[in-house]
C-alpha cells in the first residue's frame, strides 16, 4: 500500500461531521482570504492554504463515506445530491485560495481598494484591545453575545489563533479579526476600544475617479457572492426553487459584473504602470465569480427536483453559523419594526441575508435599515445558533431585542 | 480474476472461518438433543422458520445501523444511544408480528400434519418465547458487530452480514432447546 493511500485510509468518520467541516472551514476559508486582503497578512494566505488542504481531504472522505452508506436508488440519488454540494463548497475553497494568494504572490490591491472594504454587508474588522479598555479579563464569548461580531481569529504574544475558544479572556494588546452585520461594528468598536472608530471616507482616500468605479463593482460583487452563497445553502435547507431561482439570478448579475468589471480594469490600464495591481483585482473578480458559480452547482439540486438526503438538514444545524427562516405573524413584536428598529443585526448579530415581502412577493436582499418588516413577510436570516434560538424564543415574546435591554 | 479472488479470500476468511466455527456449534448443539427432537418433530419443524427471521432481521439491523454509522445519523456507542434502542424496538416489534403469524398459522398446520393435537397449547408458547429470545438476542449481536465494525473499518457486507446470518441461526437453535427444555420436553 503506497503512503498516499495508507494516509487516506478511511477511519471511522460520518459524512454529517464531514458536511459540518466542509462548511465551517469553507466559510472560514472565505473570512481568512477577505483578511488576507484586507490587513495584509500574509499568515492568513497560508491558513488559508493548509485549510484547502482539508478540504480536499474531506471531499475525498464524503466519496468514501457515501459509497459505504449508499443503499436502494433513492438513497443513492439524495447522497449524490450532497456530494454536489460538497463539490461546491470545495469550489468555494478554490476561490477562497485564489484571493489568498493576491497577497501571498504579491500581486497587490490599489490601498484605496481594501481602506473601503468595511462598506460590505457582512463586514470584516480589526482592533487591538487598549491597555485601559473594559473587556480586558472578559471572555470572547461575552464580547461575541455583547455585540454579535464574530471574532475569527486572535493575535497575542505575536501568534495568531483561528477560530480561538470562547473561554479565553482577553489581555491588553490582543489584536481581534471580526466579522458580522455591519450594524453591529459600532457596538464592537465601542466595547472594545471605548469609542466608535472612523474608517476614512471616500474622498479622504484620494482616490482616482478611475478606480472609484472598478471600487464600487468588485465591493458589490463581494456582497453579491457572500449572498449567493447564502441563498444557495437557505435554498437547499428549506428545499425551496423560489430561493434556488434567486441564485441563479444573482449569478447572472455577477456575470455581468464580472464583465463590466474587466471591462473597466482594461480602461484603467491605460493610465496606471501599476500593471501588478490590475492583476490583483482580475483575479479578485475572478474568484468573487467563481463563488457565484459554485452557488448555482447547490442551487441546481434543489432546482433539478432531486431529493436532498435529511442528514444534510441535521449538519446545517450544527454548524457553526446556521441560517433559518422566519415568517413574522401579525402579534409578533417583529411586525411594524423596521430592519434598524428590531435590533436583530447590531444587538443580536443577525444578519437578515433576504426578506420576502408579504406585499410584493418578492425578495430583498440585504435589507436596509429603514426596511419595514411586516406581519407575513418571510425572514432568511444567519447567525449562531444561540442567537438564531433567543430569535425564534423572541417571536413568541412581547418585545423586540432592542426593546428587551 | 486472481486479484478478485484474493480479495474475497482475505476479507472474508476469518468471518467464514468463525461463521462456519458457530454453525458447527449449532449442529453440535441440535445432535446433543437429538433424539428429543425426533421424539418431538413439531420442534424440528418450527427450526427452519425461526432461524431464518432471527437471521434476516439480524441482517436488517446490520444494515440499518452501519448505514446510518457512516451517514452519522446514529453515533456508534452502545450507551445511552436513542437512535439503536429506536431500531431495536421496532425489530423486536417486526419480530412479534412474524412469531405471532408463525404461532397461529403454522403451529396449528404442523400440529395437525405432525399429528401432535395435544400439544398444541404448548407449541404456541415454545414458538413465541423461543422466537423472541433468539431474534433478541440476534439484533443484540447485530448491534455490537455493527458498532464493532463501523469503528474498526470493516467491510460490513463482507465481515458482519455472514457472521450475523450464522449467529442468528445458532441463537434460535439453542433458544428453542431452552425453552423447550423449561417445559420439560428435551
Amino acid at each position: 500500500m503506497s503512503k498516499t493511500s495508507k494516509q487516506r485510509k478511511l477511519k471511522p468518520v460520518n459524512l454529517k461531521d464531514i458536511i459540518i467541516q466542509m462548511k465551517d472551514t469553507s466559510e472560514l476559508m472565505l473570512d481568512l482570504a477577505f483578511s488576507t486582503i484586507l490587513f495584509e497578512e500574509d499568515y492568513f494566505a497560508e491558513e488559508v492554504l493548509e485549510l484547502e488542504e482539508k478540504m480536499t481531504e474531506l471531499c475525498f472522505k464524503a466519496r468514501e463515506v457515501v459509497m459505504l452508506a449508499s443503499k436502494g436508488i433513492k438513497e443513492v440519488e439524495s447522497l449524490s445530491a450532497i456530494l454536489q454540494i460538497i463539490q461546491a463548497a470545495e469550489k468555494v475553497s478554490n476561490a477562497a485560495v485564489e484571493m489568498a494568494t493576491i497577497e501571498l504572490r504579491d500581486i497587490g490591491l490599489p490601498k484605496a481598494f481594501f481602506k473601503t472594504m468595511h462598506l460590505i454587508e457582512e463586514t470584516i474588522t480589526s482592533l487591538v484591545v487598549p491597555e485601559n479598555s473594559t473587556v480586558v479579563g472578559k471572555r470572547l464569548d461575552y464580547i461575541e453575545k455583547e455585540t454579535g461580531m464574530q471574532i475569527i481569529t486572535m493575535k497575542r504574544n505575536g501568534q495568531w489563533l483561528i477560530k480561538p475558544d470562547g473561554k479565553i479572556t482577553l489581555k491588553a494588546g490582543d489584536r481581534l479579526i471580526a466579522k458580522g452585520p455591519f450594524e453591529a461594528l459600532s457596538n464592537f468598536e465601542v466595547l472594545i476600544m471605548g469609542k466608535h472608530v472612523m474608517m476614512p471616507s471616500i474622498s479622504e482616500l484620494m482616490e482616482p475617479e478611475s478606480q472609484r468605479k472598478i471600487r464600487e463593482m468588485l465591493v458589490e460583487m463581494m456582497n453579491l457572492s457572500q449572498l449567493s452563497v447564502d441563498l444557495a445553502y437557505s435554498s437547499t435547507i428549506f428545499y425551496n426553487k423560489e430561493i434556488a431561482d434567486e441564485v441563479l439570478k444573482v449569478e447572472e448579475r455577477m456575470d455581468r459584473m464580472q464583465e463590466a468589471v474587466e471591462h473597466e480594469i482594461l480602461l484603467f490600464a491605460k493610465v496606471t504602470d501599476n500593471v501588478k495591481l490590475l492583476r490583483g483585482l482580475l483575479r479578485l473578480a475572478w474568484a468573487l465569480e467563481t463563488i457565484a458559480d459554485a452557488s448555482v452547482e447547490m442551487a441546481n439540486v434543489v432546482l433539478s427536483g432531486v431529493s436532498l438526503h435529511p442528514i444534510f438538514v441535521s449538519a446545517m444545524e450544527e454548524s457553526d453559523e446556521v441560517i433559518s427562516k422566519i415568517e413574522v405573524k401579525p402579534n409578533s413584536k417583529l411586525d411594524g419594526l423596521t430592519v434598524t428598529e428590531c435590533g436583530l443585526q447590531s444587538d443580536m448579530g443577525i444578519q437578515i441575508v433576504t426578506i420576502r415581502k408579504a406585499l410584493t412577493g418578492k425578495w430583498e436582499y440585504y435589507p436596509k435599515g429603514d426596511t419595514k418588516i411586516e406581519a407575513g413577510d418571510v425572514l432568511i436570516i444567519k447567525g449562531s445558533k444561540e442567537s438564531i434560538d433567543s430569535l425564534i424564543n423572541l417571536t413568541t415574546m412581547e418585545s423586540a431585542p432592542n426593546e428587551s435591554r | 480474476m486472481s486479484k478478485v479472488f484474493w480479495n474475497i479470500l482475505k476479507e472474508s476468511q476469518i468471518p467464514l472461518t468463525l461463521a462456519a466455527a458457530v454453525g458447527v456449534l449449532s449442529g453440535a448443539l441440535l445432535e446433543a438433543r437429538l433424539e428429543a427432537l425426533i421424539s418431538l418433530p413439531i420442534l424440528l419443524a418450527i427450526i427452519p422458520p425461526l432461524n431464518d427471521m432471527a437471521g434476516d432481521l439480524g441482517t436488517i439491523i446490520v444494515a440499518r445501523l452501519t448505514t446510518a454509522f457512516y451517514l452519522g445519523s446514529i453515533e456508534p456507542k452502545l450507551r445511552k444511544n436513542r437512535g439503536l434502542r429506536t431500531n431495536l424496538l421496532s425489530l423486536m416489534l417486526v419480530s412479534t408480528i412474524v412469531i405471532l403469524y408463525i404461532g397461529f398459522v403454522l403451529s396449528p398446520i404442523y400440529s395437525v400434519t405432525l399429528d401432535m393435537n395435544g400439544m398444541l397449547f404448548t407449541v404456541l408458547i415454545i414458538v413465541m418465547l423461543a422466537g423472541m429470545m433468539g431474534v433478541f438476542f440476534t439484533l443484540l449481536f447485530g448491534i455490537f458487530l455493527s458498532v464493532l465494525s463501523f469503528k474498526k473499518g470493516y467491510n460490513p457486507d463482507t465481515v458482519v452480514m455472514p457472521m450475523i446470518t450464522l449467529i442468528g441461526d445458532f441463537l434460535s437453535i439453542a433458544s428453542i432447546l431452552f425453552i423447550a427444555k423449561m417445559f420439560g420436553l428435551v
